[in-house]
């Protein structure tokens, strides 16, 4: 059972470490808007990106 | 419009975009063209594509030529080197595709490096090169795609819950992490004690659990202990007081435990109850900062830009705020009005609306004066700036809306009123029950039986009942078009009270309408070609009315638009003069008696007459009003068969108030007419008792400082932006049919609060005896305790509060 006393440590470092990142999500404010970027994804950056992403949304129902 | 996916053309009436498909509302859209988009995104869209016919009507940037304006720039412009950066709002967001079309700026405009649309808020973030490209010629591109850009303004209490709601984030974001991990502890814990574990493992775990959940209990779980702190301070016992004590006997007791090595650790417990209840709490405040979110940004009252006319004449666009006493403004027909003055020059109708409640556009001449956000209806004037900025009408108003918010009394919520009590005894019981045990069997009995009642008694289902039942109805609410941005709202309403309606807008649809023609019905299709040349509202709705007929005979020319409230036109060689009875009087036309008693007639009514009158000699006339909208009758039958008594408070003159009372069945006694905001404000304050709660329904500023004193203020679609700050509920669809809707969904929810705190509160009972009889430990309290909180979400959520399928029953 002496492997628990490095898996244990692990663990809660891991768990910190998550923490440590969400918490810097929150804070640069990537949870603030939740409606804009789904819309967003859908742009691309070559040239005939509008007409692309909104063909692709017609096409996407 | 918020998700992709609704693109199918909605079976319901209206047109749809020609784009995306999705439904176009009634009176917005773009038109292009053959086509009907719903936004300027779509529009722009389907000209980007290889078949589009091609980007049309390039915008003089002349027109925006105020944003490279010195006073703009240093108001609204940061510059970092080269680069300037602004924010913008944008009017006329709607979907994905606006997204799509203007994050393409810097593609098709050199000179912009970044553009960032913010949906839900209604902005754009911009960052360009000062010296490639001027922000006059972005906000014409803009412009060009159907956007209308203004400057950004700021609010100082939006900022203040951007932050406040990152930090509930972070708090139940490590609250969830301990929980989550100190849970896991606990199941190898549990596991050990019927299985058998080495002591140094156990050890190893206790003392785990013992960090994570102090974390839990030291970080995010110090809200409870400031509220705790507040609560004696002030005497008045709430949540936070039981919930301190469990965690502060948890702790210290779970704490002694694990360097003691034996005896029972509360950590894993400790660390899930902050945070379902953070989790709870976070529930309630999004749902406020979502429909807050939603309301802002709508409409302003004042234009950001003023039309300055300069000494040598010259008519220059300025920011508003650059505008001082004694500067000529111009103001052009159909324009908002952006300061209190005195006209210096011209004639012409101003419509006072949102200041008074007036339904009918006054004529204005040359030393009357005039104040900002009215609008002007029908001729250019010049303006001579009285008061500008927060010294105008309008900003004083403001600042009533303000008072009157700030002197609503706080409501007292059933969970707070119910929970103080039961949160007294429990936390006394506990200190009882510990000491009882403590001193028969034992500190170490005591200490379990005090916390398995904290546990098992703390108001988590308690606490929750409310802010679920709340957060739910607001989130099916807002679906519904009904943004609620208090729960306190459902309190108030869940009983019938006295219930008052703004006229102007709000019972009527604050446009005239023709409601009688006298005369031959041959002179309709003339009438209404005439009228084609003007923008006035009586001669929109006479354009809407007959516009469809087809006029035989001659046609008309040489129309010309008089600003005395007339226009006078040539037919085949006869004169025609259409207008008010005064004006067709001074175009020397002779009426016969019969025509002095329609006017008398109509205006007895509250009709505004129009005389129609050719070679000299009255043909027709037609008398219009603001007409009570088609269902405003049977809403206020609806809401009297519920209980509530109605009345209409209005600025509108006291005749038009008491025919309209007749026309929806208001009784004439509470009927008001010809008041001010203030007379509203007062008439709604002495109403106001403890008993039956007010509602005041209205759209206006002249309604702003009412709907912030009554005890719930209901702001109706197309209302000014300061009537949906001062109101906690705004209707977003038009037409009164969402108040009922309101009304029925908040007794709904009053019966889902009622149900979920009956539920838990017997279940807390049941709990609290059996762990002071000492028949539950720690343990299978933490059980139980999840198990209440998990019914009243699953009640709170299937509750059908605000659907359109649910009947509205009237029991």
């Amino acid at each position: 059972m002496s492997i628990l006393f490095i898996a244990v440590p692990v663990a809660i470092a891991v768990a910190a470490s998550a923490v440590c990142a969400f918490v810097w999500v929150v804070r640069s404010g990537q949870l603030d808007d939740l409606e804009t970027p789904p819309h967003r994804v859908l742009l691309d950056d070559d040239g005939d990106v509008a007409a692309d992403s909104v063909e692709r949304q017609t096409a996407g129902d | 419009m918020t998700a992709v996916g609704v693109k199918q053309p909605s079976p319901s009436a209206g047109p749809t975009c020609g784009h995306c498909g999705a439904e176009v509302p009634p009176r917005a859209g773009v038109r292009r063209g053959e086509r009907t988009f719903c936004c300027g995104g779509c529009a722009a869209a389907a000209e980007l594509l290889p078949d589009g016919a091609g980007v049309e009507g390039a915008t003089d940037e002349t027109a925006f030529a105020w944003f490279e304006d010195p006073a703009f720039i240093a108001d609204h412009v940061s510059k970092q080197g080269p680069l300037s950066s602004c924010r913008l709002s944008l009017d006329g967001l709607r979907c994905g595709s606006c997204v799509a079309v203007i994050e393409r700026l810097p593609a098709t405009l050199p000179g912009v490096l970044n553009a960032r649309v913010r949906l839900d808020r209604r902005y754009i973030d911009l960052v360009w090169d000062e010296d490639a490209v001027g922000l006059a010629r972005i906000a014409a591109r803009l412009h060009e795609w159907g956007y209308e850009p203004s400057p950004y303004v700021g609010d100082a209490a939006r900022e203040a819950r951007s932050a406040e709601d990152r930090r509930r984030l972070v708090d139940i974001g490590i609250a969830g992490a301990c929980a989550g991990n100190a849970m896991l502890i606990a199941v190898a814990l549990y596991c050990g004690a019927f299985e058998g574990i080495e002591r140094g493992a156990e050890r190893l775990l206790e003392i785990a659990s013992a960090v994570l959940g102090l974390v839990a209990v030291v970080g995010p779980g110090r809200t409870f202990f400031r509220g705790a702190v507040g609560a004696l301070r002030t005497g008045r016992p709430h949540m936070d007081l039981p919930v301190s004590f469990g965690l502060t006997v948890g702790t210290t007791a779970g704490l002694v435990n694990a360097v003691r090595g034996s005896g029972e650790i509360y950590f894993d417990s400790l660390a899930a109850l902050v945070f379902f209840l953070l989790v709870g709490r976070y529930l309630q405040f999004r749902q406020l900062r979502v429909a807050a979110d939603r309301v802002a940004n709508l409409k302003r009252l004042v234009p950001p830009t003023a039309r300055r006319v300069g000494p040598d004449g010259v008519v220059t666009v300025v920011p508003a705020e650059a505008v001082a006493v004694g500067d000529l403004v111009e103001v052009r027909a159909g324009d908002v009005i952006p300061v209190d003055g005195v006209i210096a020059a011209g004639d012409s109708a101003i419509d006072r609306s949102l200041l008074t409640g007036e339904s009918v556009a006054v004529a204005a001449g040359a030393g009357e004066t005039v104040e900002a956000g009215c609008h002007n209806v029908s001729a250019r004037l010049v303006v001579e700036a009285v008061a500008v900025g927060d010294e105008a009408r309008v900003g004083r108003l403001m600042e009533l809306v303000e008072s009157a918010s700030a002197e609503r009394a706080p409501v007292v919520e059933l969970a707070d009123r119910i929970g103080g009590w039961f949160v007294t005894v429990v936390t006394v019981l506990a200190v009882v029950t510990g000491l009882a045990w403590g001193v028969s069997s034992g500190w170490e009995a005591g200490v379990e039986r005090a916390v398995a009642l904290s546990i098992v008694a703390c108001p988590c289902a308690l606490g929750l009942a409310t802010p679920l039942a709340i957060a739910a109805a607001q989130g099916r609410a807002a679906r519904r078009g009904i943004l609620i941005q208090s729960g306190a709202v459902f309190e108030k309403l869940s009983r019938p009270g006295k219930l008052w309606l703004d006229k102007t807008g709000t019972l009527t649809s604050g446009r005239p309408a023709v409601v009688e023609w006298v005369g031959p019905t041959s002179w309709q299709p003339v009438v209404a070609e005439v009228e084609r040349h003007v923008t006035h509202p009586l001669a929109t709705a006479l354009v809407a009315t007959y516009g469809d007929l087809v006029a035989l005979g001659p046609t008309v020319e040489d129309v010309e638009v008089s600003p005395r409230g007339g226009l006078t036109a040539s037919r085949g060689g006869g004169r025609l003069v259409i207008g008010s009875p005064a004006f067709v009087a001074s175009e020397g036309v002779t009426r016969d008696e019969t025509w002095d008693r329609f006017v008398d007639d109509a205006t007895g009514r509250g009709c505004t007459p129009v005389l129609v009158a050719s070679g000299g000699v009255v043909v027709a006339g037609v008398s219009l009003r603001d007409q009570p909208r088609p269902e405003a009758a049977d809403a206020i039958t609806a809401l009297r068969s519920r209980g509530w008594e109605v009345g209409i408070l209005s600025g509108d003159d006291g005749r038009v108030v008491a025919d309209v009372a007749r026309a929806i069945g208001v009784s004439a006694d509470d009927a008001r007419g010809g008041l001010t905001p203030e007379d509203k404000l007062a008439i709604v304050r002495d109403s106001s008792d403890d008993a039956v709660a007010t509602v005041m329904v209205g759209d206006g500023v002249n309604d702003a400082a009412a709907l912030a004193a009554a005890d719930v203020g209901v702001a109706v679609h197309g209302g000014a932006e300061v009537s949906l700050r001062a109101a906690p509920v705004f209707l977003r669809r038009p037409g009164l049919d969402g108040l009922i809707e309101l009304v029925d969904g908040a007794r709904r929810v009053g019966r889902v609060v009622r149900a979920n705190f009956g539920l838990s509160l017997a279940y807390n009972v049941a709990a609290a005896v059996a762990a002071t009889a000492g028949l539950i430990n720690p343990l299978v309290a933490a059980v139980l305790m999840p198990i209440s909180s998990l019914t009243v979400v699953s009640l709170s959520f299937a509750a059908r509060t605000f659907d359109a399928e649910t009947e509205p029953d009237a029991a």
